[in-house]
């Protein structure tokens, strides 16, 4: 996919996605499809995910980074932040504090958000996600110059680390002022 | 490979995403016999779903279920490879079948049951 390479990316993730139907990838999938405009394909990756969040939550477990970011990115803040909440307290890997972080942004509590988003970057990993994330929520604090930086870093970590978020991405740098 | 359920089993026993089959020979003097099964889990039956609910009703009906069957099971006379002494023989539908059971979480499991035959000589 990185390279560009649409048809081929879409057969092997269809691939994927019958052989390991994995949470993660069923998002990933589905954001892929969403990003070339195949919304009702997207919506059934995105229902079979819905599906296995339910299965686990019946046998006592609950997804937690994958939920939350899905459900902030899909348009349920409140369920991204009651996963997210239940999340960091079970597992605070850096992961979960980057989710929750954006569960808060889309709940409107950007200053929190940076807090946990700075969490979640004390290790130095160059993670495109967290720096796309860092960039928005310090947009949103009106942070500009913080927030073109985090953007640029992202891009440069990974200028495809999401299909579905890219476009976002290189809007909200245009709207700085960066060039994307 | 038999697997005894009871009416009150609440979990797949081979768990919620997996696909799993069975192909049974029977050995004849101037045919093969393949009873092939191929039992379908919660997840995987979900990810299906448009393949068997072809008019996108939400519900499936008979005729969708038989021609599912039939169009799985012809997939399976393909691409399952039997050969005697090297040389591979063709399998052709004999009869197929697809039925659908309650699951957990009102989901629901698939069960593909496919005659399969082919001939020696």
């Amino acid at each position: 996919m990185a390279l560009g390479v649409t048809d081929a990316a879409v057969r092997d993730y269809a691939t994927v996605v019958s052989e390991v139907p994995q949470p993660q990838y069923l998002v990933e999938f589905g954001e892929m499809l969403a990003s070339l405009s195949r919304d009702q394909e997207a919506q059934a990756q995105y229902a079979v995910f819905g599906t296995e969040v339910a299965l686990f939550q019946a046998k006592g477990v609950t997804l937690d980074i994958d939920s939350t970011l899905f459900y902030a990115d899909h348009g349920d803040p409140a369920k991204a932040l009651a996963f997210g909440e239940a999340g960091l307290k079970i597992r605070p890997l850096i992961e979960m504090e980057d989710a929750y972080a954006w569960a808060l942004h889309v709940n409107g509590r950007d200053g929190e958000a940076l807090a946990h988003e700075r969490q979640a970057m004390q290790l130095g990993t160059r993670n495109a996600l967290f720096f796309f994330h860092a960039g928005m929520i310090e947009r949103a604090l009106g942070q500009n110059a913080a927030a073109t930086a985090s953007l640029k870093q992202a891009l440069a970590s990974n200028p495809h680390f999401s299909p579905y978020q890219e476009p976002v991405l290189r809007q909200a740098l245009t709207e700085l002022g960066g060039t994307p | 490979m038999v697997v005894g359920l009871s009416p009150a089993a609440s979990a797949h026993p081979l768990g919620n995403a997996t696909v799993n089959g069975y192909d049974g020979l029977h050995l004849y003097t101037d045919h093969i016999t393949d009873l092939a099964v191929e039992d379908v889990s919660e997840i995987p039956t979900l990810q299906r779903k448009n393949q068997v609910d072809t008019d996108g009703t939400g519900s499936v009906s008979d005729a969708e279920r038989s021609a599912y069957a039939a169009k799985q099971c012809s997939s399976l006379a393909a691409t399952n490879k039997i050969g005697v002494n090297g040389a591979r023989l063709t399998l052709t539908v004999a009869g197929s079948d697809y039925t659908e059971r309650p699951g957990v979480i009102a989901l629901v499991v698939g069960r593909l049951v496919c005659d399969l035959v082919a001939r020696l000589i």
